[in-house]
């Protein structure tokens, strides 16, 4: 009798907590909606496109299209020149991770831009990752056979770290590097999808 | 956790002062502060206290919790089982945090980013769990609350002050705002988690000289 006490409480409180668990999420999802549409606010700032924080969902689909391939989504410009395609993507920098988009000139095999879109590495060192000045000179970087972030850039596929900051640079590097040949894994795969379109 | 709760009341003052609510109240604020007097949820407390914004969301995520937790369980303590009542406050508690963690991510994204896994780590947050232990299995709806929200204005007040410190010292800014011209360099010790350790020793060192005063007289 005791027992039967124990289990119908236990089920109940399960079958509560379940319930509302299940609400919290099924408005979580609903609400999740706003994080794409942060996410295509910065993608059109990198472009330069002009949008309204409103209209962003349409404003992103007139200028980009979407393709989903192993387990990425990437995003290819509507606009051929330069003909880019864009992609997100993360790893472990030295406390935090980084959350990076990359958008490359596919023809070229030059970077387009790069975007960091979360970071909690060191105040003043690491974190200056995100600041324009380095993210700048990221553009127009040769991407074959790597993209490398040295102390002295001398070749077209290098930049300057960021002193201080040796750690979170390489992290970045690593990053970048692995994103990229992740896209040029699936660029087969992309380009005949891009043409069938 | 639970051994040193004595309640004193105070022989002179004012009657909300003499009242059980403000006893129980300062009891958790001041006397068993879950910080310097019970010492518990440091992990935490180290992690998040180089801003002072990230410690004010977390500190009162963690009230917010605590709070709702205590009025659950002590709503529900007559028909809770003993045997099983471990897992029926960590059930509340999940459920508690998650959604506040979902909901963080939603209106704050910044913030949920720099507290990273620690808003769902509250979980497992030994101030949750110690209350209700302690306190909410065992007392009425009302004092309940107000133990929790004792207990959760010390905590508050705690990462605040510690917060202070680190976010002046590391950064010489107050909840972002430049207070320390840039001509002079931040200490950036402060700002990771070594130096954390640091800024919690000498609070507690601190606090407790002012909280032992007298005493040995």
């Amino acid at each position: 009798m005791k027992d039967a006490k124990l289990i119908i409480f236990l089920l109940a409180i399960f079958t509560i907590c379940t319930l509302l668990l299940s609400f919290a999420q099924f408005f979580y999802d609903k609400a999740s909606v706003v994080f794409n549409r942060r996410l295509y606010a910065e993608i059109l700032n990198l472009y330069d496109i002009e949008h309204t924080f409103a209209t962003v969902d349409n404003d992103f689909a007139e200028s980009f299209s979407t393709i989903q391939t192993g387990g990425k989504t990437y995003y290819i410009s509507e606009n051929d020149n330069p003909r880019t395609i864009g992609f997100k993507t993360e790893g472990a920098g030295l406390w935090s991770t980084i959350e990076i988009f990359v958008s490359v000139k596919i023809e070229e095999e030059k970077i387009f831009g790069l975007l960091v879109l979360s970071q909690g590495e060191t105040p003043g060192l690491g974190a200056r990752i995100s600041e324009p000045q380095f993210l700048d000179t990221f553009h127009d970087l040769d991407i074959n056979p790597e993209v490398k972030i040295v102390k002295f850039s001398m070749a077209s596929n290098e930049v300057d770290a960021i002193s201080g900051a040796t750690k979170t640079s390489s992290a970045l590097e690593i990053i970048i590097n692995k994103g990229i040949s992740e896209l040029k894994q699936n660029l087969d795969y992309l380009n005949q999808t891009i043409e069938e379109k | 956790m639970s051994d040193s709760i004595n309640l004193k009341v105070p022989s002179k003052g004012y009657k909300l002062f003499k009242s059980k609510s403000w006893v129980v109240f300062k009891e958790g604020l001041w006397h068993n502060n879950p910080i310097f007097g019970m010492m518990l949820g440091l992990c935490s407390t180290l992690a998040v206290t180089n801003l002072m914004s990230n410690a004010l969301v977390m500190s009162l995520s963690v009230s917010i919790v605590l709070i709702a937790n205590s009025l659950l369980i002590s709503m529900l303590r007559k028909i809770i089982p003993e045997k099983v009542r471990m897992i029926a406050y960590m059930l509340i508690t999940s459920t508690l945090v998650i959604t506040v963690d979902m909901m963080l991510r939603i209106f704050m994204p910044q913030i949920s980013k720099a507290l990273g896994p620690y808003v769902a780590l509250i979980i497992t947050n030994c101030i949750i769990m110690g209350r209700a232990e302690a306190y909410a299995i065992n007392n009425p709806v009302a004092i309940s609350i107000v133990d929790a929200f004792g207990v959760g204005m010390g905590y508050t007040f705690s990462l605040m002050i510690i917060s202070f410190f680190r976010e002046i010292i590391g950064f010489g800014s107050v909840f972002g705002i430049k207070i320390i011209p840039a001509s002079i360099q931040p200490l950036s010790l402060f700002t990771i988690p070594p130096g954390a350790f640091f800024a919690l020793g000498i609070f507690i060192l601190v606090i407790n000289t002012i909280r032992n005063r007298g005493k040995e007289e």
